[in-house]
């Protein structure tokens, strides 16, 4: 977008003590069918420009879905102002770190851009997934779904950074709901919540081997039905990727936002028990615990080139050895507290101001084959698919509940379980973790829905997990 | 002060998005939203912003061929691609079985929810209202947090059986945290005002009761799970009530066998004190007479005295039901299936809070929830969440001491059974979609509710 330096250059003429101006485009595609008949094929086209300034050392924010000169460079004037009016309540004037800048460009790197497959063809792997979802009588509905993003952004500041970048993201999955009186399952696959999404091209649906696994969590949704309900009491769990990968979300991924620790989500999304005295002292998790952050992943739906602050990606350790070392950080809480930024300012569009937001947060593999994993835990519950999750306000007390559990019975698994859950306490829990897959487990499961500020936004983040297993978790059903 | 794009030039844009249909059905729907706000913490504004977005999306349709497309960009070119999009997609479309086309023409009844003072709102009124509080919570020695905001938009729908729908919107909103000391879990308390007329607005009320609620939060105890009778404040029982809205009260949820109401129509499924009614004609805030299909938002009995009557329809599952659309539908922007109510008021009943925390001889006064979830099991609705700024025990109809945060986990129609007294005074709550409508809830005293870990010390 050729006018953002003309809003700079605005700004600067204003006075400002910083801005910065993003272009952001994004085109999506999603196609649904219900119950085996196509119920939506949508496109969408969303573009706009979003300035960020300080002036008299405090922040305001304009966004505009226009790409006129004339409206750009109003919206940089808005946003002066209301940072005029931001700075009648300042306590002190805000300081950014200091940053390499950049002018460069970044590319997600694909092998088959998913627009470019014929939307017939689309439909024909949807069309094929339902009919396989749909054999069996007890089935009442099914959803199967997949769609695509390309992002293309510039990013430009008054220290002279200017970066384009054009992210593709990818996904698909499915969930097939079975019915018998007034009992009813859900399965889906290969994660809750619209299946699992990439940085990737259409690759990433063609390895999920969606049509493999329909008839399993079919049949599985079914089986359900006349499962037992989960046993209740202290039981060690094996903890299958997809949902370890919301528990790593939302017991660490959200806890180490520097933001949200500094106090700045407290009367929404709360706050944090990681706070900044506990660096280098808590101890997380077990020695076998490592977490870190990186915006560089392969194929991480939290990976890119470039934050929203111009900030290149990279890793940071988290927690290493079961100690937590490190934060997600941003340009202002670098110069706060000396935690650099690492890349994790991001906005949902350019409507948005930029927040600490997860990027890639992976908790590293471990050694074990899951077989002998299964082999070693017997009396353990086998907990898989998130179903549903709640947490404090200060990421401590949590309670998950899954899908399906298998109980692992003379080291293999054994009966399943209906409406399995866990609850616990964050550092207690992550103490009890004695055992982690090798990476031939580990899979980077992208989460596009993660929900952050106000007004709310949402990012797509990711999470590497391998199978794991707890010691003596409260276990139990959902009633 | 935003630039209204005004009814005139909407109709303009729709009739020359229709006159390029060939002869395909086309449902429009314009959602313009200026949207301002100021958010605050550690007593400092932090965040203030402002956004101004169009976004217009078309659904096409030829028999039960659909294509559906949105954009932003409303330049002769951006709304010209974006109808060749959804053409291209309907002609390589599956034929959707059921699809009803677009609702014929109709007439809407007038509500009142635009305000010209709330409309005037910017930057330096809402960074006011955040000094204002930051003040008065210096008094007793509190840090503030939360956000006020504004919104103006217009919503505008048109199709080619001749609907036309106008309504211009206002909302404010505010919510304030006050906080008593630092560190990662300090005392707090926590109080919020949702409303159309931001003239008629009582925000210094809102920041004292929420810096009244933080002092009395000081020196909280833990106290030991299991069962207690409760008051919900209203933020509270809100909560419960969104994520009832979302698992069981549209008819997509029912056709999914997901919903609670599911195979119980014309049943007692919960307590005989609960009456959930929908209505945008009778609501705090005034909702839209029309929904994003164009059918006239219809007043919907959802229960009454605990017994399932409705569900929100659009046009696509009223058609596969064999009823009448209820007017909830939400339009071309997302699938056929889906409608949700907007505008959901439950019935008050004869109490104060202070009187219903005098009616427990052993209980827990509950602010409100914080990161409920309803997804455990829809059909029986149990739901988990832990209690957050504010709540306290009492005994013997007086609060004895603040307690630490609970988690609790019940089956919400067992529980709405043991409702025994509920609040004369309904509020507005806000919701997502608080441009359109929220929820008018009471507080409530339930009996023997169910509370399953705590923070700290063991779950």
């Amino acid at each position: 977008m050729e006018f953002l330096p003309a809003a700079i250059d605005r700004l600067k003429q204003l006075g400002c003590d910083y801005a910065d101006a993003r272009w952001v485009d994004t085109k999506r595609e999603v196609v649904v069918l219900r119950n085996g008949k196509l119920e939506s094929v949508q496109r969408s086209v969303d573009a706009g420009a979003g300035v960020r300034v300080i002036a008299d050392g405090a922040w305001g924010f304009a966004g505009v879905a226009s790409g006129e000169e004339a409206d750009i460079i109003a919206a940089a004037e808005t946003a002066f102002e209301i940072a005029k009016a931001s700075a009648t309540t300042k306590r002190e004037d805000v300081k950014l770190g200091d940053i390499e800048i950049y002018q460069d460009t970044y590319e997600t790197p694909i092998e088959k851009d998913p627009f470019t497959v014929p939307l017939k063809d689309k439909i024909q792997l949807l069309t094929k997934i339902s009919d396989i979802l749909h054999g069996h009588e007890k089935i009442i509905s099914s959803e199967s779904s997949c769609g695509a993003i390309h992002i293309d952004k510039r990013f430009v500041s008054t220290e002279g950074a200017d970066i384009r970048q054009h992210l593709v993201e990818t996904g698909a999955g499915y969930e097939v709901t079975a019915s018998e009186g007034d009992e009813v399952q859900r399965r889906t696959y290969p994660n809750s919540f619209r299946g699992d999404w990439a940085k990737r091209g259409w690759e990433q649906v063609e390895e999920m081997k969606l049509l493999d696994n329909a008839e399993r969590i079919r049949d599985e949704a079914v089986m359900l039905l006349t499962a037992d309900e989960c046993p209740v009491g202290k039981k060690d769990i094996i903890i299958y990727g997809d949902q370890l990968a919301l528990q790593i979300h939302e017991s660490c991924g959200h806890p180490i936002e520097l933001d949200r620790v500094m106090g700045t989500e407290i009367s929404l999304a709360g706050g944090s028990f990681m706070q900044p005295k506990l660096v280098g002292n808590l101890k997380y998790g077990s020695p076998i615990v490592n977490i870190y952050s990186d915006s560089t992943s392969p194929g991480g739906l939290g990976t890119f080139g470039y934050d929203d602050e111009g900030v290149k990606s990279t890793r940071t350790e988290i927690i290493k050895d079961g100690l937590f070392v490190g934060y997600l950080s941003s340009r202002e809480c670098q110069a706060s507290t000396g935690h650099p930024a690492n890349g994790a300012m991001r906005a949902d569009g350019w409507q948005n101001t930029p927040l600490i937001r997860m990027i890639n947060v992976n908790l590293a593999p471990g050694e074990w084959e899951l077989d002998d994993l299964i082999a070693d835990s017997n009396g353990a519950i086998y907990m898989m698919t998130n179903k549903s999750w709640s947490i404090d306000d200060r990421r401590v007390n949590f309670k998950f509940g899954c899908e399906l559990a298998y109980e692992i019975e003379n080291g293999k698994l054994g009966r399943p379980f209906k409406n399995p859950a866990y609850t616990g306490i964050t550092p207690e829990f992550w103490n009890s973790c004695d055992a982690i897959c090798n990476e031939k487990y580990w899979h980077i499961w992208g989460i596009p829905t993660c929900g952050k500020g106000e007004p709310m936004q949402s990012a797509h983040v990711a999470h590497g997990a391998a199978p794991t297993r707890f010691r003596g978790v409260s276990v139990g059903g959902t009633s | 002060m935003t630039r209204m794009l005004g009814q005139d030039r909407f109709y303009e844009l729709a009739d020359g998005i229709i006159s390029k249909c060939d002869d395909a059905a086309c449902e429009i729907a314009f959602m313009h939203t200026a949207h301002g706000l100021t958010r605050l913490a550690n007593s400092n504004i932090h965040q203030n912003v402002h956004t101004d977005d169009t976004t217009v999306t078309m659904r096409v349709s030829r028999g039960n061929l659909i294509g559906t497309s949105n954009t932003n960009v409303l330049t002769s070119t951006g709304l010209l691609d974006c109808l060749m999009n959804a053409l291209e997609i309907m002609k390589s479309a599956e034929p959707l079985e059921g699809f009803p086309g677009p609702a014929p023409k109709a007439d809407y009844k007038s509500t009142t929810t635009f305000i010209e003072s709330t409309a005037g709102w910017g930057p330096t009124e809402r960074a006011k209202i955040a000094k204002d509080a930051i003040e008065r919570g210096k008094e007793d020695g509190l840090t503030l947090a939360g956000a006020v905001e504004t919104t103006v938009g217009e919503l505008a729908i048109a199709n080619t059986e001749g609907v036309r729908g106008y309504q211009p919107l206002t909302s404010y909103g505010c919510n304030f945290v006050a906080m008593d000391g630092e560190g990662d879990d300090p005392p707090s308390g926590y109080a919020a005002l949702t409303g159309r007329d931001v003239s008629t607005a009582d925000f210094r009320k809102t920041y004292d009761r929420a810096c009244r609620k933080a002092v009395l939060a000081r020196d909280p105890v833990d106290i030991d799970v299991g069962q207690y009778d409760v008051v919900l404040e209203s933020a509270a029982f809100c909560e419960l009530i969104e994520w009832f809205n979302y698992i069981a009260l549209s008819a997509k949820s029912v056709q999914d066998g997901q919903s609670a109401l599911a195979g119980h129509f014309d049943e007692q499924i919960t307590g005989d004190k609960v009456t959930l009614i929908d209505d945008a004609y009778d609501s705090l805030l005034a909702g839209v007479p029309f929904d994003f299909e164009g059918v006239p938002r219809q007043k919907l009995p959802l229960i009454e005295n605990g017994v399932a009557k409705a569900v929100a329809h659009s046009r696509f599952t009223a058609q596969k039901d064999g009823v009448e659309p209820t007017g909830h539908g939400f339009g071309p922007g997302s699938m056929p299936s889906d409608a949700l109510p907007l505008n959901i008021r439950m019935e008050s009943g004869d109490k104060t809070i202070d009187e219903m925390v005098k009616m427990l001889d052993k209980g827990i006064q509950v602010t409100r929830f914080h990161y409920v979830n309803g997804l455990l099991d829809t059909r029986k609705a149990v739901m988990t969440g832990m209690t957050r700024d504010g709540a306290w025990l009492v005994e013997n109809g007086e609060i004895k001491h603040a307690i630490r945060n609970l988690r609790f986990t019940d089956n919400m129609l067992e529980a709405w059974k043991r409702i025994e007294a509920i609040e004369s005074e309904c509020h507005p709550c806000a919701a997502w979609w608080s441009a359109i409508g929220s929820y008018d809830i009471p507080g409530v005293l339930i009996r023997d509710f169910t509370f399953t870990g705590k923070t700290g010390k063991g779950s």
